[in-house]
């Protein structure tokens, strides 16, 4: 393995486990097996109802229940990515304890995707848990087809990459805490245009352009999800559209990192 | 080669020169001390020669690298005046990173990172977590990452901050160390007896420029100290 790539994965092995030795994990814990609780509670119901002898197939209330669930449990995972990623660059920097790093001979683009990579695995390690537990639990209790879930828990990893990208780079002018706060707002804010979008509403101008082509933080999970509504009902996405924005605004987050912390003077 | 070069340098911070028509030249193998009152810019030195800030004007040189590219900073050690170290990380675990970083691997790792512990006397700290060591501890930690893999070039700012007067006796061991198997050295200090015993030569930095520098033994006439030639240097 070339030196530069060694450096690399020993830094993204202990961006890793700073991350997990951080004092949010225990709330992080706590707030996955609360989603599991909630979703257990959500995926107890019979998919099957009896009326006047006769046996009803209530599949598509199923699907429409399993598809909010996994979207916001998507969002939940970003939302995460996110809020981690807010303080994992911004915190060694502020404290100084980067620069002993970084006077080692690696650039500061390995060093910023380092610890993008952990922030981005820890969210990642507790989105996916949460994610495919659910869709094991809709296949299991509602017969629900396990292929689409494992796609939607791919795609909201994906765009985790995105905001947590966007959020480190932000944090390194806001902090931590307004970056976080941020965090919050965005995803809610574009996630209710995108389903708007959805839902027909004819959104225009750059909040429009946003919908369309900004990060597919709702859009993505719906696309690949559509088919637990029902042949009766159409989503109209494309899913390798979807896929390939997520994965470009993934990139150009990740790039849009680097740039920003190549920016930054060091140790004043 | 040079060890590292300045040259020509310029470095504002918006209206404020840090540093102004800056050069300085170190041969590998010497110890130079670089003085100066507080903000005079020796900081301002180390984190150009580290890549940490650009300059406005001028060029930066380390091991024959340009200081911006990461190529510059092998076999280069560092340990800075505010010694942040993650809390989190254990006495070794921060030194098997940072012996990784330094290009050590398998055995010789093992062997490096046993030798600095017990040449700092932190063997028996070795599992404890940064965050809990006193600042003379956290401070010969540093000590032991920044000696590492043999470095060809030592930075060291304010070297003995935090550092009890033993520490103070054994950080200048350890710099002595180094000197003599050819590692070349610049220490930035406010101590100046220390740099006097630690050093060949020194620079005095007074407002961003070098007031006065060279060989200690030519700087400090009969019957003056390095005090002298600084308060002089800096006072005019």
């Amino acid at each position: 393995m070339p030196a530069a790539l060694r450096a690399f994965a020993w830094l993204a092995t202990e961006a890793f486990s700073d991350a997990f030795r951080r004092r949010i994990v225990p709330a992080i814990a706590a707030l996955a097996l609360l989603s599991l609780l909630f979703v257990n509670t959500c995926t107890s119901f019979s998919p099957t109802v009896v009326n006047n002898g006769q046996t009803l197939a209530l599949t598509q209330v199923s699907g429409v229940a399993g598809l909010v669930m996994m979207v916001l449990l998507g969002l939940w995972t970003v939302v995460l990515a996110g809020v981690l990623a807010a303080d994992h660059l911004a915190e060694p920097l502020n404290d100084g304890s980067a620069n002993l790093l970084l006077s080692r001979p690696i650039s500061r683009a390995s060093y910023a995707f380092a610890r993008l990579a952990g922030a981005w695995a820890m969210a990642a390690l507790a989105g996916a848990i949460v994610l495919d537990a659910t869709a094991l639990l809709l296949y299991v209790r509602q017969g629900l087809a396990i292929g689409p879930a494992v796609a939607a828990t791919g795609l909201a990893l994906l765009n985790g990459v995105c905001v947590a990208a966007l959020a480190m780079a932000l944090s390194l002018w806001l902090g931590s805490t307004l970056t976080s706060l941020a965090v919050l707002a965005s995803v809610w804010g574009l996630a209710s245009l995108e389903v708007a979008t959805l839902l027909g509403s004819d959104l225009s101008g750059p909040i429009g352009a946003l919908a369309a082509f900004g990060p597919p933080l709702a859009t993505a999970p719906l696309a690949v999800l559509a088919p637990w509504l029902g042949p009766d009902v159409t989503v109209d996405t494309n899913v390798a559209w979807v896929a390939a924005r997520a994965l470009a605004w993934a990139v150009a987050g990740a790039l849009l990192l680097v740039a920003a912390f190549r920016r930054v003077e060091l140790g004043r | 080669m040079l060890a590292l070069e300045i040259s020509g340098v310029t470095k504002r911070y918006g209206r404020r020169e840090a540093l102004r028509d800056f050069d300085l030249r170190l041969p590998q193998g010497v110890a130079l001390g670089l003085l100066g009152p507080n903000g005079a810019g020796k900081t301002t030195a180390l984190r150009l020669l580290l890549g940490f800030t650009q300059p406005t004007v001028g060029t930066v040189r380390l091991r024959g690298q340009p200081a911006c590219g990461p190529a510059s900073r092998v076999g280069v050690g560092y340990l800075p005046e505010r010694l942040r170290l993650p809390a989190r990380m254990t006495v070794v675990g921060l030194l098997r990173l940072h012996g990784r970083l330094a290009g050590l691997e398998g055995i010789d790792l093992s062997r490096s990172v046993a030798a600095a512990l017990e040449r700092t006397g932190l063997s028996h700290r070795a599992n404890e977590h940064l965050g809990e060591l006193s600042q003379g501890l956290a401070q010969r930690a540093g000590f032991a990452q920044a000696m590492l893999g043999k470095p060809e070039v030592l930075l060291l700012d304010e070297p003995t901050t935090g550092l009890d007067p033993l520490g103070i006796r054994d950080a200048r061991d350890w710099i002595r160390e180094q000197r003599e198997r050819g590692c070349t050295v610049l220490v930035s200090s406010h101590v100046l007896s220390e740099v006097e015993r630690i050093c060949d030569e020194a620079v005095i930095v007074n407002e961003g420029r070098i007031a006065t520098g060279g060989a200690i033994d030519a700087l400090v006439r009969p019957g003056e100290t390095l005090e002298d030639v600084f308060v002089r240097a800096v006072r005019g």
